[in-house]
């Protein structure tokens, strides 16, 4: 097995490439996708780290963690498909509705 | 497309600053990153954790998860089903 900070690195690399795409890109399809990379690369993370220390309990964490995520996907995704049908238009940039 | 991804970012973009201050913020961040990297994990993260085979095996998560960890367990499947009616729900509203 690899040591761990080859996959620490990867999980940065992914989490990074994730905080670029929410900074950079302005589709909201894309930041989504950008929030799902960072969340994995989080997980990717903490299961590394669970098995260093050989600990059973942060992997069922990493469990709940991806099934929260699949919850969280569903909502954003209908939302997302809502807010096209009512502006028209996905761009982040648009969606100023709460603005003070 | 549905969300019409295919026209996607052919606007150009309203704030102007924002692209510059995103970039100058993604490279600290990646900065700042690789220094905790380098400083804070010498030691610690040079060990392996040894390779026992046993671990990570589906018995053994199958029992913290069945045992230990039945009430999260349970109120995972109740916010997943939150979820599912939720989106079931918006989309009703909608037609």
């Amino acid at each position: 097995m690899l040591p761990t900070i080859f996959y620490i690195g990867l999980s940065v690399l992914l989490f990074v490439i994730g905080v670029c795409g929410v900074l950079l890109r302005r589709s909201t399809l894309m930041v989504f996708m950008s929030i799902e990379l960072m969340l994995n690369s989080a997980n990717l993370a903490l299961v590394t780290f669970a098995n260093q220390r050989q600990s059973i309990d942060a992997q069922i964490m990493v469990f709940f963690v991806i099934t929260i995520a699949a919850a969280e996907v569903a909502v954003g995704l209908a939302l997302l498909v809502m807010i096209f049908m009512r502006k028209k238009t996905t761009n982040i940039d648009t969606m100023t509705t709460l603005k003070g | 497309m549905l969300l019409g991804a295919e026209r996607d970012e052919e606007d150009a973009n309203p704030i102007r600053w924002q692209t510059p201050v995103a970039i100058t913020m993604a490279v600290l961040l990646i900065g700042e990153i690789i220094w905790v990297l380098v400083r804070q994990s010498q030691d610690s993260l040079a060990r392996v954790g040894s390779s026992d085979s046993d671990f990570g095996s589906p018995a053994q998560i199958a029992q913290a998860l069945f045992t230990t960890h039945l009430l999260p367990f349970e109120v995972a499947s109740f916010v997943l089903l939150t979820a599912l009616i939720g989106v079931v729900v918006l989309h009703q509203r909608q037609s």
